[in-house]
């Protein structure tokens, strides 16, 4: 089932950042939609549960560059 | 413009822009070329070559080019009225000036002057990425016009402020021909900026940009026809403490009817003296004077005459009945000058 996950990043300098963020995570199997916004400093995923878990998402982007906080 | 801003302009995108753009164009760069350079090395074609990096680039010059001249196009429309064209400037700085602070990190709400490209856009050009197609790399430089950094975007608004199809595809140019030594070096070694050097030259562009800001501002408060410009504001400072006598080194004759040249350095003479309450007549004689220089202005006075190279026009208006300066100038507020009434 498909749920979403709201992330606070911290360290983007600019909205290249946030495009780097969205096809990382979009690249990652079970990642349906990720929107980063650059001005909010915060990313909204559409992920499904049973395939990928909410501290690999973190780990993915942390391992962009970025530092990564879940909000909700 | 003058030819020393496209420099500037260049400069900026030589020392700052290139790296602080190379985020996410770097990266999709060098994706294409890794996707190339696999089935390089499957049909064993011998040795790899940078060809995919210059069409890359130069597809990007391209794009940027025509993109400039569309935002150059777009804000020659504004032209039209003195007051529409203020407004538009005013706003082009308080967004260079966001962009800046936005960059050096000065607030949170500053982030709101970036403007972030659609995502279906962003994924148009991911996803050209990672094409294998032979002019994939060329199609990639031109899709980059969709994603452009926070400094390019300063440039395009200040490509919109230029009001000259011309100048803003000049503008853009001379931005993105500064950018290509980097991109091209760092894509052929495909190496990647570490953060801590990336960091370092954003604030170096926040700075460049700054420093345009200052020099637009400028030129828009000049646009205002009062003697507020900072060139004003320094030189009364100047003369309070010295004497300046006149600056100009000409002559000033009391005429109500002057003739002044347009040249490639602005208007001769910039100074001039007009009797009060009476009827002026100026002649404009445009012997090689190109670019804003064309469009004579007189902002207090709404006035507004466009005399192209190597023609001639006149211009009447009454002057006040008091002592006062008048400023005239072309339509960006570059080159000014001032009719004295007295």
């Amino acid at each position: 089932m498909s749920q979403v996950l709201k992330i606070r990043i911290n360290g983007m300098h600019c909205t290249s950042c946030s495009i780097n963020i969205d096809g990382e995570l979009e690249d990652a199997a079970g990642i349906v939609k990720a929107d980063t916004s650059y001005a909010k400093a915060q990313t909204v995923v559409e992920f499904d549960a049973e395939k990928i878990s909410s501290e690999k998402i973190l780990e993915i982007i942390k391992a962009t560059g970025y530092e990564a906080e879940v909000v909700n | 413009m003058e030819n020393t801003s496209f420099v500037a302009i260049f400069l900026t995108g030589l020392l700052t822009g290139g790296l602080s753009c190379l985020a996410v164009q770097g990266g999709l760069l060098a994706s294409t070329i890794a996707q190339r350079e696999e089935e390089r090395l499957k049909d064993k074609a011998g040795k790899g070559s940078p060809a995919p990096i210059l069409w890359f680039l130069l597809a990007k010059l391209v794009a940027y080019t025509i993109l400039g001249l569309l935002l150059g196009w777009f804000g020659s429309l504004f032209s039209l009225s003195l007051t529409v064209k203020l407004v538009m400037q005013f706003a082009v700085i308080v967004f260079m000036f966001g962009t800046a602070m936005s960059l050096l990190n000065v607030h949170p709400f500053f982030r709101y002057f970036i403007i972030q490209p659609p995502k279906f856009l962003t994924r148009l050009v991911r996803n050209k990425s990672k094409s294998k197609d032979a002019f994939a790399p060329a199609l990639l430089g031109a899709f980059t016009v969709f994603i452009p950094c926070g400094i390019t975007q300063a440039m395009m608004a200040l490509a919109i402020a230029s009001g000259s199809a011309i100048r803003g595809a000049g503008i853009m140019y001379a931005f993105v021909l500064g950018t290509t030594p980097v991109f091209f070096l760092l894509g052929y070694f495909a190496t990647r900026l570490g953060d801590f050097w990336h960091k370092k030259f954003l604030r170096v562009a926040a700075y460049a940009i700054i420093v345009l800001t200052v020099f637009n501002l400028n030129n828009a408060l000049a646009l205002t026809g009062r003697p507020i410009t900072l060139t004003d504001i320094g030189k009364n400072i100047f003369c309070a403490v010295a004497y300046c006598g006149n600056a100009s080194g000409q002559s000033l004759v009391l005429t109500n009817e002057v003739t002044i040249t347009i040249g490639t350095y602005g208007y001769t003479p910039k100074n001039i003296i007009v009797a009060r309450n009476s009827d002026v007549k100026i002649k404009l004689v445009n012997n090689d004077g190109s670019g804003c220089a064309q469009a004579f202005t007189i902002p207090s006075l709404g006035l507004q005459k466009v005399v192209p190279v190597g023609s001639t026009a006149e211009l009447s208006f009454h002057s006040p009945d008091k002592q006062t300066q008048i400023a005239f100038m072309c339509s960006m507020g570059m080159y000014r000058g001032v009719i004295n009434v007295n």
